[in-house]
């Protein structure tokens, strides 16, 4: 049964890269850290600037790249590098700097920073300054732009502490001339993964 | 048909419908035919009627349609008759559809005025009711004066007048089986529709008054003039054109007659047909171009207009020029093309079939001979397009070679500066520049002679020849000369007129300083067979010239040898270094001319020598650029972890090349752009590539196309190009040197290799890999040859003003600007004030530097480089972000006292350098210099760390005005922006802005039963300041600063009775405990402010942190919003104090008063604080403290 995220994403289209390269799939052998359960974290310092830093860990992640491979035949986010992580993925998001929705974050940043309960440690280093981001579900909202979207819903710390995600108007992949691989948009990218790992439809 | 054989055909009907056999088809047919024959004089007058009604509106339209159904893109002259509307108004009189033709006609209704209108309806009713005689009369009048007013808007730019497109489709509906229009139809249905009321279907936009407009030949007809059957072909109205290839402009053609008698009305109404509204495309104006009946090099001008009357007075001046047996310009076949004026960016003449294209600046430059003439080769697939667009244009001019003249144009009029100018640099200084633009074909010319392909240059006695010329006869003896300078169109006058009339001394040879084999006179120079040299000032008399295929020399007997580019190894070189000293993003585009250089020049051979050398150091340098950039994630240990060593190798060779330009460390084109117009030299780029490829080789990186091996392939390869370039810098013998270059050769195309398939190497700067494509297999379209000429053609000035003497051969239009004072021009590009040198400091100690780090093994320490080295401690320094303060003691600024870091250098190992970060580097430098062990160092760095909650020292001014501060805040709410691009949230949906005037409020939040409270003696009953309060729709913001100014200020007042020992040795102690929760009266830390008679300060930290929380309680419960709390003087930075407990004031404020004590910060590096309360407190006191630590 579809979801009703994937039933809001864009259509992905597989597209070949130019030069194919089976070096940006490998890992070397024991290198891959597996987490506890499926988790999405942001690093809260970050978002004061209008970045929106994730880190995802799973208990499968060579699974979760293979099927990253299989299933969006790129690693590659748009205007970042590969997604890819010996934890999972990491994804980054961002808003115009002094914009309205980077003030708007800086100001969720230091409502979840008086929250200390909310923070875990970084799956990379040994920072203490990611919380974790509890999806709970898709909600109808609108863009600057006034358009309908939909969006992902996320909650930080506190129940207040809200994060949302616009996801259902953005492509899936682009693929310039300059890339070798289609660059994946991290809205749709993330939408994906929520899909698979937070969105548990019951059956009726 | 007489009256007795038509009784005798109804008689037979009769009868033949009285037998009753009627059923038969055989007598049916008899019975239609004897009908048919009865009926057919006035049948035949019905067809031709109609035919003449269709054919009066529609042919016109007809003919200025192509095969297609599409506008014809080039027309002749239309021309207004009066007959042709009184025949159309007979026809329509007979079939008594006048009145409502003239009464419903969508021109006299829109244009005519109520009276006119009248007028003419009613005379048009007038003539239904006269006799025959008066009927033709009237309408001889009603003509003329429909076709008066007809002329008068004719001449209006407002009236309307183009090819309607559903007029056309119609029409094309009503074509044959064999081929031919139906026009009876068409008038059929015209008639049908206009007989009974005022028009449907297409006929309603049709108006009568169109029939006296025709073509004054039909426009498919092909032109006389060879020049103008070339124009009339190259649009493919009659052939499905490569539109990838070129672009056509749109042209109206006159014939003399039409010159010499169309008037205004016609004129600006076949304008109008051809071009649409002209007042835009007299803006940048019309050309009016002689096309000569029989091909030559041609002494007829071209004319350009800004107006309807200069037009006009342009057609007559020509046209009579050309019919005038007096005029030089006499050519009675000829015609007149007029189309818009292309403001030119550059123009290009091919020779069909041939392998490359000759590029100048502005629109003749090359046909004219104005210099800066650039031969650029092509694909053969792109020749071949060419050749094959020629053959689909079908000229049928009798002539088997071709030349095609093309100009691209120029999108940046209104600019400061010149075109070349303005294209070259910005297409060299933007990074990701990649501005495509196809050219408008302007002319297909016939050749007389078939023109030879440019070959490479022969070499004589070891020299490439570097003079381009002509000698028909293989080899003449100069006796006398004519310079035409450029060898343009007037300038061949003479030369012509002396040569039709057998003129032409003996020995003469023709010099084009300017020109080149493309210029006008190199057409004259194969017609009649002088002998044409270029680009050189005449010789004397008495030289002796032979051609060996297209280029000249003067050495008698000379034998040719095949090209060996190791001949021009000298302008190779200055190529190099000014490809050095002028380096930037965009010459990845003179790749195609490194390869041509090699393998066979087609222009000046030293130019391509210049080009090749350019373009070999900016492929080193781009190298350098991209490593240096990606090795920016390393010394953090975000990708690749680097080791000092390697930290260093990064740190020092960006800061030798950028000198007093300060380095962002983290950005990546800070990297590119300190390569940028300095000068590094060959041989330190060799060294700093050869270092580099360690960055890429020792530190593991992560698989991917960034970084690691890869690069490491791509760096080592540039390291291979720049020890072969650095061995033909030497001296070697000649066959050494040939050898040498050709290794050369192999080694950049094994470098561009490798960058191309390194997922694009350049990718961040170059962005197109087409032009690597270019390189080797040259152009396969015309997209990229503007962008590509203009970067050329600043070299072109570069090379022929400042290496070789020779600027006759640069175009006027390469460097001619506006004498502004502002306009820039290509000359000002190529300063020496353009480019600088390494600093000394580094150029003098680069290579003792790079052979120090040769020898330092990729776990090594650098410390002794560092201590050995000024270069070194400068950059190492310049990454620090700080310079060194002066330090009386020392009497220097390199004792090492400097300020700490903020990143090290290095990830892994440890690397001794006195100002690194990284506790073991500082556990190392420590040990060396104060005797400090692991277990200590790590318990004194914790006094010193930076995690406890404390910010900058507070200034005892405390903060600025209240006022100052919301400025700030205000301030940024009115900038901010709204990201339309957004896709992160806090709420769904966006909040309504509200419209209560002001977007903000100021409040006074007043202090709430906290009092300040301290111990008998001691205490002073006071409130805590209120607290201003700024709320915004976005932001709220509570100033605590006074607040935190009165707790210093007690604190201070207290603390003054103690030395300042003692306060910094309460600090280092107190700083080691651990934090106790609030509420709670026991633990070490109690016990110590209890022993030591600190306990009513801690007790006004603990008043304090209620004064804080009960403030943010309250606005909380107010908006249900979070609060900053802003405490610092600093405004960038809120700090919300709400959760910290009173300890960490208490450690807080003691450590601003130790701070504002000592002078400098008491929180950062070890070594750093230790060194600076030596200077404030002595040295035995540090001793102390470090035994403190044990």
């Amino acid at each position: 049964m579809e979801s009703e995220i994937t039933s809001n994403m864009m259509k992905h289209e597989m597209t070949e890269a130019d030069n194919p390269n089976e070096d940006i799939w490998h890992w070397s052998e024991g290198s891959l850290k597996e987490g506890p359960y499926a988790q999405l974290s942001v690093k809260v310092p970050h978002m004061a600037g209008g970045k929106v830093h994730m880190q995802f860990t799973c208990a499968d992640v060579a699974g979760l790249h293979e099927d990253m491979k299989e299933h969006l035949g790129t690693p590659f986010v748009f205007l970042g590098e590969s997604a890819m992580r010996n934890y999972g993925v990491s994804i980054n998001l961002s808003v115009k700097h002094g914009s309205i929705d980077a003030n708007n974050l800086e100001s969720l940043s230091k409502a979840i920073e008086s929250d200390g309960d909310c923070f875990v440690q970084s799956c990379a280093s040994e920072a203490e300054d990611y919380a974790v981001m509890q999806f709970r579900g898709v909600v109808d909202g609108e863009d600057n732009n006034g358009v309908a979207v939909k969006m992902l819903d996320f909650r930080i710390g506190a129940e207040k502490n809200r994060m949302l995600i616009a996801f259902s108007h953005v492509p899936s992949a682009l693929k310039t001339e300059s890339m070798n691989y289609p660059e994946m948009r991290g809205e749709w990218f993330l939408a994906w993964l929520c899909s698979r790992y937070f969105d548990t439809q019951e059956e009726e | 048909m007489k009256q007795n054989e038509i009784e005798q055909t109804i008689a037979q009907i009769k009868k033949a419908l009285g037998r009753g056999d009627y059923d038969s088809q055989k007598q049916k047919e008899k019975v239609q035919q004897m009908i048919d024959d009865l009926y057919y004089p006035a049948t035949a007058l019905e067809d031709q009627r109609y035919t003449v009604l269709g054919e009066s509106l529609y042919v016109t339209t007809h003919l200025a349609t192509n095969s297609r159904g599409q506008k014809r893109s080039t027309l002749p002259m239309l021309r207004a008759s009066k007959e042709g509307l009184s025949q159309f108004m007979i026809v329509a009189e007979r079939l008594g559809i006048l009145p409502q033709l003239v009464r419903d006609d969508v021109i006299i209704k829109k244009h005519f005025t109520e009276e006119e209108r009248s007028i003419v309806v009613k005379m048009a009713d007038d003539i239904d009711r006269q006799t025959d005689g008066k009927k033709l009369l009237l309408l001889e009048v009603l003509a003329t004066v429909l076709a008066k007013n007809m002329l008068e808007y004719l001449a209006d730019d407002g009236v309307d007048i183009s090819i309607n497109s559903g007029i056309v489709t119609f029409i094309r509906g009503h074509t044959k089986p064999d081929g031919r229009m139906d026009y009876r139809a068409m008038g059929q249905y015209f008639y049908d529709m206009r007989k009974d009321s005022n028009g449907a279907g297409t006929s309603a936009s049709l108006s009568f008054l169109t029939s006296m407009l025709s073509w004054t030949v039909s426009p498919d007809t092909p032109r006389k003039s060879q020049k103008a059957r070339g124009i009339q072909a190259m649009t493919g109205d009659d052939y499905s054109r490569t539109e990838w290839l070129w672009q056509v402009k749109p042209s109206l053609f006159l014939s003399l007659e039409d010159a010499t008698e169309a008037g205004a009305a016609e004129l600006m109404a076949s304008m109008r047909l051809v071009f649409g509204k002209v007042a835009g495309i007299f803006q940048t104006g019309v050309f009016v171009r002689t096309c000569p009946a029989t091909p030559r090099p041609g002494a007829l001008e071209n004319e350009k207009a800004h107006s309807p009357t200069e037009l006009l007075n342009a057609i007559r001046k020509l046209g009579r020029g050309m019919l005038d047996k007096t005029q030089p310009d006499y050519d009675p076949e000829g015609c007149l093309c007029v189309m818009p004026f292309i403001q030119p960016s550059c123009s290009a003449v091919a020779v069909v079939g041939h392998n490359e294209i000759v590029m100048g600046g502005g629109f003749d430059d090359v046909t004219a001979g104005g210099g800066s003439n650039i031969v650029i080769p092509i694909s053969d697939s792109l020749a071949s397009h060419m050749k094959n667009e020629v053959r689909n244009m079908k000229l049928d001019d009798g002539m088997d070679a071709h030349e095609i003249e093309m100009v691209w144009y120029n999108k940046y009029i209104g600019m400061t500066g010149n075109v070349t100018q303005h294209v070259s640099q910005r297409a060299v200084d933007t990074s990701g520049y990649d501005i495509e633009s196809t050219p408008f074909i302007t002319q297909v010319r016939g050749l007389h002679e078939a023109k030879e392909s440019l070959t490479p240059p022969p070499m004589i006695d070891g020299e490439a020849l570097t003079i381009r010329g002509n000698v028909p006869t293989g080899s003449i003896e100069q006796q006398t000369f004519i310079n035409v300078g450029s060898g343009d169109l007037a300038e061949c006058i003479n030369l012509e007129q002396m040569a039709q009339n057998g003129e032409l001394p003996a020995g003469l040879v023709v010099y084009a300083p300017s020109g080149s084999s493309n210029a006008h006179v190199a057409g004259v120079g194969i017609q009649w067979e002088i002998p044409v040299i270029y680009g050189i000032m005449p010789r004397e008399n008495g030289t002796i010239w032979t051609e060996i295929k297209g280029w000249v020399t003067d050495i008698e007997g000379a034998e040719p040898e095949s090209y060996n580019p190791s001949a021009l190894a000298d302008f190779y070189l200055e190529g190099c270094k000014d490809g050095d000293r002028f380096w930037n993003y965009g010459y990845h585009v003179l790749s195609q001319f490194f390869h041509t250089y090699l393998t066979g020049p087609r222009n000046d051979p030293r130019f391509e020598a210049y080009l090749g050398g350019f373009y070999t150091t900016w492929i080193l340098k781009a190298t350098l650029a991209v490593a240096m950039g990606e090795g920016r994630h390393a010394y953090q240990g975000n990708k690749a972890k680097f080791w000092p060593i390697h930290g260093l190798i990064h740190t020092y060779t960006a800061q030798a090349i950028a000198g007093d330009t300060k380095i962002q460390w983290n950005k990546r084109n800070s990297y590119y752009r300190i390569l940028k117009h300095k000068e590094v030299g060959l041989h330190n780029l060799a060294t700093m590539l050869e270092t580099y490829v360690r960055i890429y080789s020792e530190p593991a990186w992560p698989s991917g196309s960034y970084g690691g091996k890869n690069y490491k392939e791509s760096v080592q390869k540039a390291v291979d190009v720049a020890k072969t370039l650095r061995l033909v810098t030497q001296k070697l013998t000649p066959e050494d040197k040939s050898y040498a270059f050709k290794n050369l050769l192999g080694k950049v195309n094994t470098l561009e290799n490798a960058v191309h398939n390194c997922s694009f190497f350049f990718n961040k700067f170059v962005a197109n890999k087409k032009w690597f494509d270019i390189g080797t297999r040259h152009h396969g379209n015309t997209a990229k040859l503007e962008h590509q000429y203009h970067v050329l053609a600043a070299l072109h000035y570069r090379f022929y003003r400042h290496h070789v003497d020779e600027p006759h051969r640069i175009s006027q239009n390469i460097y001619k600007v506006i004498d502004d004072g502002f306009s820039m021009t290509v000359a000002s590009d190529w300063t020496d004030d353009n480019w600088s040198s390494l600093s000394p400091t580094f150029s003098e100690q680069m290579d003792s530097v790079y052979a120090h780090i040769k020898k330092i093994k990729s776990e090594g320490q650098i410390s002794a480089l560092h201590d050995k080295y000024s270069s070194v401690r400068e950059a190492v320094m310049a990454f620090s972000g700080k310079h060194a303060p002066y330090c009386e003691d020392c009497d220097s600024y390199e004792c090492g006292c400097y300020s700490p870091t903020t990143n090290p250098l290095h990830y892994h190992g440890t690397c001794g350098l006195p100002n690194c970060p990284k506790s073991e580097c500082q556990q190392a430098r420590l040990a060396n210099n104060m005797g400090i062990g692991t277990a200590q160092f790590q318990h004194l760095e914790k006094m010193f760390n930076t995690s406890l909650h404390v910010s900058g020292p507070i200034w005892h001014e405390g903060c600025p005005a209240v006022e100052d501060l919301f400025v700030h805040e205000k301030m940024k709410i009115g900038m901010l922006v709204t990201d339309t691009d957004a896709t992160v949230f806090t709420e769904p949906n966006r909040p309504e802005v509200e419209e209560d005037g002001n977007p903000y409020s100021l409040t006074a939040v007043p202090v709430e039963n906290v009092p300040i409270w301290t111990k008998p003696n001691r205490n002073t009953f006071q409130d805590w300041p209120d607290t201003i309060v700024f709320k915004s729709k976005y932001d709220t913001v509570m100033d605590t600063q006074p607040a935190v100014n009165t707790l210093y200020w007690l604190f201070k007042k207290r603390l003054d009775e103690l030395t300042d020992k003692e306060v910094v040795r309460h600090y280092v102690k107190l700083r080691l405990m651990p934090i106790i929760p609030t509420n709670k009266y026991d633990g070490e830390f109690l016990e110590y402010i209890g022993e030591n008679d600190l306990w009513d300060l801690y007790s006004l930290c603990q008043k304090f942190q209620k004064h804080i929380r009960k403030l943010g309680e309250d606005l909380a419960d107010i908006d249900g919003k979070q609060v900053g709390m802003l405490t610092s003087s600093q405004y960038s930075t809120l700090t919300d104090w709400r959760h910290t407990r009173p300890q960490e004031f208490f450690l807080y404020i003691l450590k601003s008063n130790c701070t504002n004590r000592i002078g400098t910060d008491i929180v950062g590096s070890l070594t750093y604080v230790l060194q600076t309360l030596e200077t404030a407190l002595g040295r035995e006191f540090v001793e102390e403290v470090i035994a403190n630590g044990k």
